[in-house]
């Protein structure tokens, strides 16, 4: 910078070396390219690329390919790259030259250890001119997490679902205008310096039906009736995505004052397209179901020489009192799990053996209405 | 290890010159490089090599191999040999006399303690003249690594393979200029200390006959060479890598695979690339893969790469089937319950009236979901948890794959599920 300049507008020398110094990086990246004593011309790579796309996965360090354009000079050139912020795998890093108007080819990679994180790119080519830069590696540090949020209307048969993308960069590099593509969703610019996270909206859906069931399963949800509510990602309805992530939901529903109150929270697994996800987002308030063992015993003993029982059979036999205190009718379905192996023998409603050690009933109950129902199982040959 | 031969100054060849043949190894009472006399200039033969050749093995083993050319007297002459830097094994240098075999001779190779890795080369030479010496040593601190970089294209159904060869050197010595190989494959290695006559270590009394050598994984194991390349500059702590094998638009064969125990229950795609004479990937020959690290990406229809896998990749050799994992597939899933199982075939000892034996009757059923919109095979894997059981019921044929593997192809028609169920009695079970 001149004195005069200095001396006379300060301000403005101010200004002037800011510019300079923001823009003096790139610059000089570019540069030098200068002779060396091995044969070859040295070139400076940017550091910061032209393209970025950052490819997530749910179990894996981002996929990044950048692009960059350097001047190649014919002959031997070696590209520096300082990767020495960065958290990137080196064994994933691939290389690839396009000259605009010629051709080159990359002869070989170096890593010189004392010169910690540089590596070098030796590229033949075989004329002056620009080329495209293109870098592929795995970066680690790169996180991201979806979030859904589900509104239900006012009558319980559909939701307005909302889905979310957190990414956070703690890669050691700063990423500017970057795309991002992950399972099921997009980010087409993303600017994250190292240290950020931000959170973006993916979609916004309206209308999506769901399926609200009861269960009395006491194995897994204890002593009270669950919600389980089921959304569909299906083609032809309005939650047609590719793909939906895994990620925690948070369920509301409008209270009686109008305002949404939370009514549960599950995570939905990953859903792809014409699947079904099941939530369990809480227990049922106006439904109850008392459960009782009627009898429970041993039968067809089979003893050895000492009187000893080798095995036996074992019957036994529930019985529940089921009650709606609600005013619409719902359906509830009882889920007990005798172990294996088991048969039913008996059943006030049809039950079904869903696998080999449950077995289901399912119980309509008729609004502010009490059913009794009973199950009666035959454990053979146990010992 | 070795300094240069040619490089003058601080020689490691420090004297070739007659030296009156000695009845007792020479007392060396003054520095050698101050006792013996200068060597002569020394001359490199037309068609000499002028860079050492290095032969990188597993196990961090290298075989260094130079030639040094020298002058000779007629009689007896001693080349010094200084193994200033590195980590070479100067107990397993082999010195060849290459242009006169019949006429120049080695007769010793001789240490000191206290001159270190300096090694005395006692030649006998009928007449004067020039002479190439070809010294091959053992030196550790060099690695090499073959790492495999494959992109699967799932538009076009194409596989792009690339080898690289990567050459590490942490010997402490730089080469300016090396021809480098990679062998692959186990090589047996004796240490230069196995047998010491005199200074062995009292032998174990239960140790079995022979020499102690380590533990080995493989005898006689057929090896490969993979060179480098062109001659390469490979100063000391420096990786350098080079592309080796390059296969773009590899025809692929791809098959969905279901194992409950594999890919954590998830239905996995396997590509299939072939590698018989003629093939793509084989050319005329077909083509020997060494074992190395594995990248492997899918190229998505935006243009993106998604990283897969990483892990380990061959050893293949010609005529066998390349096959690469590609990871869970969403567009199909299988649903695994176990809808029954029954005892039964109770039998109890005739004496005690215990229980002996008894069998178990297993049905399974699995829900296949095909959500792609093209008609897909599936191949079933399940296991049984005993060897003595027979298939009672299949809805599909299944074939007995070995003692305890049942597989099913199951074919699942565009935006499909199919059921397939199948009962196994397991018998003569214990308690």
């Amino acid at each position: 910078m001149s004195p005069l300049l200095r001396r006379s507008h300060p301000l403005l020398a101010c200004v002037a070396a800011a510019l300079f110094g923001a823009l003096a990086p790139a610059a000089l990246a570019q540069a030098p390219v200068r002779p060396d004593g091995d044969g070859f011309v040295e070139v400076v790579v940017p550091t910061a690329p032209q393209s970025v796309t950052l490819r997530l996965t749910s179990d894996q360090p981002a996929n990044v390919a950048t692009t960059r354009t350097v001047a190649l000079t014919q002959g031997r050139n070696r590209l520096r790259f300082d990767w020495s912020r960065e958290r990137l795998d080196e064994g994933s890093l691939r290389f690839e030259v396009a000259p605009a108007n010629a051709t080159a080819s990359v002869v070989q990679r170096e890593k010189i250890h004392r010169r910690g994180g540089m590596v070098y790119f030796d590229v033949e080519a075989a004329s002056d001119g620009p080329a495209t830069l293109t870098t592929r590696y795995l970066l680690g540090g790169i996180g991201w997490r979806v979030a859904y949020t589900g509104m239900l209307d006012a009558a319980g048969a559909t939701l307005a679902l909302v889905g979310t993308v957190e990414v956070t960069n703690r890669s050691g590099q700063d990423l500017a205008d970057a795309r991002i593509v992950f399972d099921g969703g997009e980010l087409p610019a993303l600017s994250l310096a190292q240290g950020e996270r931000r959170e973006v909206e993916l979609f916004r859906v309206e209308g999506v039906p769901l399926q609200r069931r009861y269960r009395f399963d006491p194995a897994r949800y204890g002593a009270t009736p669950a919600i389980e509510i089921e959304v569909e990602n299906r083609v032809g309805t309005p939650l047609s995505r590719p793909f939906l992530p895994a990620g925690r939901i948070r369920l509301l529903a409008p209270q009686a004052d109008g305002q949404p109150g939370l009514i549960g929270e599950d995570v939905l697994p990953a859903t792809p397209l014409n699947a079904a996800a099941k939530l369990y987002v809480g227990h049922a308030r106006d439904l109850v179901v008392e459960r009782t063992v009627v009898a429970q015993g041993n039968e067809n003993e089979r003893r050895d020489r000492w009187n000893k029982v080798v095995a036996y059979d074992q019957r036994t036999k529930l019985a529940f009192k089921l009650r709606n205190g609600g005013n619409t009718p719902a359906t509830l379905l009882l889920v007990e799990r005798p172990g294996a192996p088991f048969e039913v023998v008996g059943a006030s409603h049809a039950a079904n053996k869903s696998a080999l050690d449950t077995v289901e009933v399912e119980v309509v109950l008729p609004p502010g209405g009490t059913v009794d129902a009973s199950l009666e199982w035959l454990r053979r040959n146990l010992w | 290890m070795l300094r240069s031969l040619r490089s003058g100054g601080a020689l490691a060849l420090l004297a070739a010159a007659a030296w009156p043949a000695l009845a007792t190894p020479p007392a060396f009472a003054a520095p050698p490089a101050r006792a013996l006399p200068q060597a002569a200039p020394a001359v490199t033969p037309a068609g000499a090599p002028s860079f050492p050749r290095l032969l990188v093995y597993g196990g961090d083993l290298t075989i260094v191999e130079q030639i040094a050319p020298v002058v000779l007297t007629a009689g007896r002459n001693t080349v010094r040999l200084d193994f200033v830097r590195g980590n070479a094994d100067v107990a397993s240098l082999e010195v060849v006399p290459l242009d006169r075999p019949g006429e120049v001779k080695v007769a010793a190779l001789f240490r000191r303690d206290d001159l270190g890795n300096a090694t005395f080369v006692e030649l006998d030479a009928a007449k004067p003249g020039p002479e190439r010496l070809r010294l091959r040593y053992a030196a550790r601190g060099l690695a090499a690594g073959v790492a495999y970089a494959a992109t699967f294209d799932a538009a076009k159904g194409t596989l792009d393979l690339v080898q690289e060869l990567e050459i590490s050197n942490g010997s402490g010595e730089s080469f300016a200029q090396a021809d480098v190989r990679a062998v692959f494959g186990v090589v047996r290695t004796v240490p230069s200390t196995a047998v010491l006559h005199g200074r062995a270590p009292d032998p174990d009394p239960n140790a079995p006959a022979g020499l102690p050598t380590p533990p080995l994984a493989q005898d006689l194991a057929e090896h490969t060479v993979v060179p480098f390349g062109s001659p390469l500059a490979l100063p000391d702590g420096v990786t350098v890598r080079r592309r080796a094998l390059e296969r773009r638009d590899l025809p692929t064969t791809l098959e969905w695979r279901w194992d409950a125990g594999a890919w954590g229950g998830r239905v996995w795609r396997v590509a299939k690339v072939a590698n018989g004479p003629g093939s793509a990937l084989g050319g005329v020959t077909g083509v020997t893969l060494q074992p190395g690290s594995l990248f492997l990406v899918e190229r998505e229809a935006g243009a993106t790469e998604r990283f897969v896998r990483g892990g380990s990749f061959g050893p293949l050799v010609p005529g066998q089937e390349l096959e690469l994992d590609l990871g869970p597939t969403p567009e199909l899933s299988v649903e695994r319950t176990v809808i029954d199982l029954q005892r039964g075939d109770l039998v109890f000892g005739d004496y005690n009236k215990a229980l002996v034996s008894y069998s178990e009757t297993e049905s399974v059923k699995l829900v296949l979901d095909n959500r792609a919109a093209v008609p897909r095979t599936l191949t079933v894997t399940e296991r049984v948890s005993t060897a003595s059981f027979e298939l009672t019921a299949s809805s599909a044929p299944a074939n007995r794959k070995d003692q305890v593997t049942l597989e099913w192809k199951v074919e699942l028609p565009a935006a499909t599920k199919v059921e397939l169920t199948y009962t196994v009695k397991k018998t003569n079970l214990h308690p």
